[in-house]
């Protein structure tokens, strides 16, 4: 473990440690209180990385032309046990985009005969080339990973695309000028979410804005990492590195930070030249997903904190992580802070007035600032709510995969998807007992009100703002979920009230 | 000299046709007398048309066995000469078929032979007329830069290449699409990011910065003394029409700017109510007015004092 990499990352935590000193009230309470602290510290950390990788979002360009090259490039096709008809489409997508570049292979690892005959006959008629594995060793990266030794040197280039995702015609004219820098180890070509009358849907499209209008574009040329799908790798970066990293569910990330260390810099080309159909529109579909990124973030700690990477590229990937944290855990923690303040478990021993002196003016700083960032982007207020309900919305599913990340489990929060309305209504339980929570907090706060002393005020003051802000959250985040529910959802909803 | 999506087209017209014909004859075999005399006419021209397609796209194979044939060394000078001492032919074919046309039992035959009348008359104009479009051709390499400027499918690299023999020099293509045909192996393609940026182009400050920028990147990958094309040049500039002299003043200057010695050609199509780029007429030396590449229908007219 790098003694950098491992100060760096215990900043937050430590310098939590050293507040609550001055703060807690008791032992019993005083663990409560390092981790109220650990939210502020983490959530402060991760708006000055923010506001570092930001600043060369701002100047995000890309050039205007580029010079034709001519790679030979291996166009490959992940999919397991999809719909043959959307994996046909892209299929024929990836040949056109890669004309006489290349080779288009299908690897398919589906279990079931008759998809398995559809596709293979499919691909034989169609010049494409059939891939077909029995066991399913390293899933995706697996596939991909035994398709790469498999070709030999016969190519320089490698893309990948997820069976649903189609590149536009041009994908691989812009792409592939950009591997004549012998330092670019891959491409990143952002998934452009399309729109859908779903508000989960539309939320899971303005919670990806920040991230990759400002985010990504920050990290290109240096820290850009892949996201899965729609990413073409150098072969011998890829060779160089040992290939995909199989042992996490975020291959992506995993071998984006091994291709770093090795000095190698990722192209981040901000242009929609992918097709990535519908975003999640369902709760259990959302949290499911969302649960998974946050859970391969997790995974990536220890890789991060063993590291070769240089200090701004480190901070760029401890920020990622830091951001699961924040959504998980720590809101757990900050929506428990003003309950059990009203509950009359007094943990923190703070003067209101300095909280509200040192606090507000960041508070709002971070507010401009991010509004200053989003300027000129689709985000507006109705992003920003719709951003923050679905972050309320997921942090339980996160949470579970942080803990099964502690207690290694596989499979942390499986939520079955559309169809199965009873298992689908599951993670908003949790949610309601909350609201419940929180409601009778703020009930117990306004009846603190009469009489209090002028500081006690402001105690009660701050605690209810914070109540009412999680309440607010919370809620829009239920009623988006239940309002996106299928019909058979919503009627079961009705059944059960 | 078709297009690959032309052949692909004419293919689905002789299937359709085909089809057409097929359906026609299932009618004509149990139809009474009147009705076949109705249908005869239709039947007729469907099996024409599907014969032209036939023809079109057998003629397009012959022509690629042709172009295998060594190359011989008579120059382009003595081979029109040499046409012309035969143009009798084509003036005996122009006779015969507006006989022909007169003696068509229906609308679509006259108008048939007529067609081929009239081809047979531009193969014999043309052909008075070809040295002088070449030699007009040849003109071009005494300036530094010039526009080419006709209907959209005209076939604009035939002149090109004709200019690139002229001038000897290397030539760089920048693309604004990429399904554009490859004339060269240098190519630069103008991407997306370009264009968003275009769209936004309100004002000359915006032009003037979008067009020297789009220079500066261009500088990088071409040499001094080659040959640079924009092609279409008309997808390049600002969709305001006041701002496109602005924007091609800017680039060009930026060009000559930064090269000693550097040729600019710009490949302009004309809209279909017959405006193009007469806006870039005093930035460069000549223009080269297309009308009929294959027919060497083109006029070379120098615009710059």
């Amino acid at each position: 473990m790098k003694v950098l990499n491992l100060t760096f990352f215990s900043l937050p935590f430590v310098t939590a440690f050293i507040i609550t000193y001055f703060t807690y009230t008791s032992l019993w309470t005083a663990w409560f209180d390092f981790l109220l602290w650990t939210s502020v510290t983490l959530g402060f950390f991760q708006f000055i990385t923010t506001f570092i990788q930001t600043k060369g979002a701002l100047n995000y360009s890309l050039p205007y032309a580029v010079k034709v090259s001519k790679f030979k490039v291996a166009g490959f096709v992940t999919a397991y046990n999809e719909n043959p008809e959307i994996v046909k489409k892209t299929l024929l997508s990836v040949k056109a985009a890669l004309g006489n570049r290349g080779t288009v292979f299908l690897l398919d690892d589906s279990t079931k005969p008759e998809i398995i005959r559809e596709l293979s006959e499919f691909c034989k008629s169609n010049g494409i080339v059939y891939f077909h594995r029995t066991e399913r060793r390293g899933f995706k990266a697996g596939a991909i990973n035994d398709a790469i030794k498999a070709l030999g040197d016969e190519y320089d280039l490698v893309a990948i695309f997820d069976a649903d995702q189609r590149p536009t015609k041009n994908f691989f004219d812009i792409v592939m000028p950009f591997f004549e820098d012998p330092r670019v180890a891959f491409v990143q070509v952002p998934q452009y979410y399309e729109k859908t009358k779903s508000l989960i849907g539309q939320g899971a499209r303005y919670q990806q804005e920040p991230f990759l209008r400002r985010i990504m574009r920050g990290r290109d040329l240096r820290s850009a990492f892949s996201l899965g799908s729609g990413t073409v790798y150098r072969i011998s970066a890829l060779k160089e590195v040992g290939m995909l990293e199989e042992n996490t569910v975020t291959e992506d990330v995993a071998t984006s930070v091994k291709i770093h260390e090795k000095g190698y810099i990722s192209k981040y080309v901000d242009l929609p030249l992918i097709w990535y159909g519908t975003p999640p529109t369902e709760v259990s579909a959302y949290i499911t997903q969302q649960s998974r990124w946050a859970l391969g973030g997790f995974q990536l700690i220890g890789t991060l904190l063993n590291s070769d990477l240089d200090f701004r590229t480190f901070m760029d990937y401890v920020s990622g992580v830091f951001y699961w944290l924040e959504v998980g855990p720590f809101t757990l923690v900050q929506i428990a802070a003003p309950i059990t303040f009203m509950f009359g478990i007094y943990f923190l021993k703070l003067s209101p007035m300095i909280y509200v002196s040192a606090y507000v003016p960041y508070f709002v700083f971070s507010f401009y600032y991010f509004y200053y960032l989003m300027r000129g982007t689709e985000y507006g207020l109705k992003g920003f709510i719709l951003h923050q309900a679905l972050e309320y919305i997921e942090f339980i599913g996160v949470t579970a995969s942080f803990f099964a990340w502690v207690l290694k489990r596989k499979v942390p929060f499986k939520v079955t998807a559309k169809g199965r309305s009873t298992r689908s209504m599951r993670p908003l339980i949790y949610h309601v007992i909350i609201l419940t929570l929180l409601v009778a907090s703020m009930v117990k706060g306004i009846l603190l009100i009469r009489g209090a002393s002028p500081l006690q005020l402001w105690s009660i003051g701050i605690n209810l703002f914070w109540a009412s802000w999680h309440y607010f959250f919370l809620i829009t985040g239920v009623y988006i979920s239940i309002a996106s529910m299928s019909e058979e959802e919503k009627s079961y909803l009705s059944f059960l009230s | 000299m078709i297009s690959s999506k032309l052949k692909e087209s004419v293919i689905r017209a002789e299937y359709i046709e085909q089809v057409a014909l097929n359906s026609l004859l299932e009618f004509y075999r149990i139809t009474n007398r009147e009705g076949r005399d109705y249908l005869e006419v239709e039947i007729f021209e469907t099996m024409i048309h599907r014969e032209i397609m036939k023809a079109i796209r057998r003629a397009e194979d012959e022509l690629e066995e042709i172009r295998k044939l060594p190359e011989g060394n008579l120059s382009f000078r003595d081979l029109i000469e040499s046409l012309k001492a035969r143009s009798d032919i084509e003036k005996t074919a122009e006779i015969l078929y507006q006989e022909q046309s007169s003696a068509a039992p229906t609308p679509f035959l006259r108008g048939l032979f007529e067609l081929i009348a009239q081809n047979e008359k531009l193969h014999s104009d043309t052909l008075n007329y070809a040295l002088t479009a070449r030699n007009s051709i040849a003109e071009l390499s005494k300036g530094s830069s010039c526009l080419i400027e006709g209907s959209s499918g005209s076939n604009f690299l035939r002149i090109l290449e004709l200019i690139t023999k002229d001038l000897k020099r290397k030539m760089f293509m920048v693309k604004t699409r990429e399904d554009l045909p490859s004339v060269s192996d240098n190519e630069i393609l103008i991407i997306p990011s370009y264009f968003i940026d275009r769209d936004n182009a309100k004002n000359r400050r915006d032009a003037v910065a979008l067009a020297t920028r789009l220079a500066v990147e261009v500088s990088e990958k071409v040499e001094d003394g080659s040959m640079v094309v924009f092609y279409y040049a008309n997808e390049l500039c600002p969709s305001h029409e006041e701002l496109v002299y602005d924007f091609w003043d800017s680039l060009i200057n930026t060009l000559r700017r930064n090269f000693k010695d550097l040729y600019v050609v710009l490949v302009c199509t004309t809209m279909l109510d017959g405006s193009g780029c007469v806006r870039v007429y005093p930035l460069v030396d000549y223009v080269v007015d297309v009308q009929d590449v294959y027919g060497l229908m083109y006029r070379v007219k120098k615009v710059s004092p």
